[in-house]
């Protein structure tokens, strides 16, 4: 199994998909159903049933808890099993691990560690995405390729003179330079554009011709999720005048080579315009498309690299370096035995 | 380009050996001949203790191959200041006391500062509170070629 960070909130869904009927993620190698109650609290259970191992998510609901699709045990929200129905005992192992769930702005956030752990106040803000001043377009992709290779991507916007010349790209964006700030386990690289033309993407949406300042800033929350601040202002003027856009980017490992990626993109500029809305969710669609194509090909040449040989970093790589390495301070982390771990007895004998 | 990191990311403050590489080139042995490394590290006898920044006594560690030549200085910023850099050189700051204004950032002590290359070779730091002194290094190459890094 690859090593993932798991004390962390992961995204593993948007709310309008978790109803009554049961989905089925996989989230860091673990398979997880999601479910909603009658009173709309959503659930994650392990979706593998303790009894002979078949996905919960394709049973059903009954009274809030999960009902197993093969041979109808029943889960509660906590992972408890309720019923069996060949037999009025219940064995104490016959329960599934539940996770600890913050739905926030249309987010289902789940936390993949220690429950004693989970706290919410760790889930970055995403509150643009339910603020009536800004319009969001959302888009879900399952990438064929690692998630680091899409923590790389976002960090290193360079790419877009590349891949996305017809939408967000133009030779000016490397010829700039980053600023990079390392502040705890958050990594952002700011790149300030001035005196360009707006991207061809917006510039209609926007309604500007001539020349900004065009400004991009990735904010990573290790190890999950990239707040993106763009946008484009007055020549010489301050950033937050200007059009502004969040992107907002959950970076959900499936396995080693395969990602969810859930991404929503809001803007406080024609924010009742439906037309603008159709454009950029057309738009955005295309952009998703070229990063996925090209990470798939670069997970691709990455499967048949060598031994030995590692990416030839570049100052533009800035970013990149330094989340890699904080991504490594995390995994580290949760590889040394705590205090309390070392005082646990061992255990002793066998189910 | 520039970077900044913040005191609180540069050591864990579980562990007592921790060392930081804040800058190298290359950043992995193997690749490329080994040219230079900056690195914060925990000491009981500091080269400077930023104590506001609850990350306690620690020291800068320069180590340079031999065509490679570093200078450190110390300076007090009682006034704005603007640095000329030239392009070929890499100059990394350590805020040691007090806290300064950089663009749009406030500096703190314990946070570092890194440059290089031609963007930006300007440098305007402001004093944010009394008594602010920095402890800079500044790499070059010896026959006067541009050092840049892999951070």
């Amino acid at each position: 199994m690859t090593a993932y960070v798991l004390e962390a909130w992961y995204v593993a869904a948007w709310s309008h998909e978790v109803t009554g009927e049961p989905a089925r993620r996989v989230v860091c190698e673990i398979p997880v159903a999601l479910y909603r109650t009658a009173d709309g609290r959503a659930v994650a259970l392990e979706d593998r049933c303790s009894h002979r191992g078949y996905p919960l998510s394709a049973g059903r609901v009954v009274d809030d808890a999960l009902e197993c699709g093969y041979h109808g045990f029943q889960f509660d929200c906590a992972g408890t099993c309720i019923r069996i129905p060949a037999q009025e005992i219940v064995p104490p192992r016959t329960r599934v691990r539940s996770f600890p769930v913050v739905e926030r702005d249309g987010w289902i956030w789940i936390w993949t560690g220690d429950p004693d752990r989970a706290d919410a106040s760790r889930v970055p803000d995403t509150h643009w995405m339910t603020d009536p001043e800004w319009a969001t377009v959302t888009h879900s992709f399952r990438f064929e390729c690692r998630a680091e290779l899409i923590h790389d991507n976002l960090l290193d916007l360079t790419h877009e003179s590349f891949i996305h010349t017809s939408t967000v790209g133009d030779d000016y964006i490397y010829k700039h330079g980053i600023t990079v700030v390392v502040d705890g386990d958050v990594v952002s690289a700011d790149r300030l554009m001035p005196g360009v033309a707006a991207p061809p993407l917006y510039a209609s949406t926007m309604k500007c011709e001539g020349l900004y300042d065009r400004f991009h800033c990735t904010e990573f929350h290790a190890p999950s999720f990239h707040v993106l601040h763009s946008g484009i202002t007055g020549q010489g003027r301050p950033r937050e005048e200007g059009y502004l856009i969040k992107v907002m980017n959950g970076i959900t490992p499936i396995d080693a080579h395969t990602s969810h990626y859930y991404y929503a993109f809001s803007r406080n500029f024609g924010v009742d315009q439906q037309w603008a809305t159709d454009e950029l969710v057309e738009g955005l669609r295309v952009v998703l498309q070229e990063d996925a194509d090209a990470l798939a090909l670069q997970e691709i040449g990455l499967q048949s690299r060598p031994p030995g040989e590692f990416d030839v970093l570049i100052a533009q790589d800035a970013g990149v370096a330094k989340a890699r390495k904080v991504m490594a301070r995390l995994l580290a982390a949760e590889r040394t035995p705590t205090a309390a771990d070392a005082a646990a007895p061992a255990a002793s004998g066998t189910a | 380009m520039q970077l900044l990191l913040r005191g609180a990311a540069l050591l864990d403050p579980d562990d007592p050996v921790a060392e930081t590489v804040l800058a190298a080139s290359p950043d992995s042995l193997a690749r490329a001949r080994w040219l230079w490394d900056v690195r914060v590290a925990r000491t009981l006898e500091p080269a400077y203790a930023a104590a506001s920044t609850g990350i306690g006594p620690h020291r800068l560690v320069v180590r340079t191959a031999d065509d490679v030549e570093a200078q450190r200085s110390r300076l007090e910023l009682d006034s704005p200041s603007a640095l000329r850099r030239p392009p070929h050189e890499l100059w990394l700051v350590v805020v040691t006391s007090g806290a300064l204004r950089h663009g749009a950032f406030t500096v703190a002590a314990g946070d570092v500062l890194v440059w290089e290359g031609d963007d930006p070779t300007s440098i305007e730091l402001e004093p944010a509170s009394d008594d602010v002194v920095l402890e800079q290094v500044r790499l070059r190459r010896s026959d006067g070629s541009e050092l840049r890094w892999v951070p």
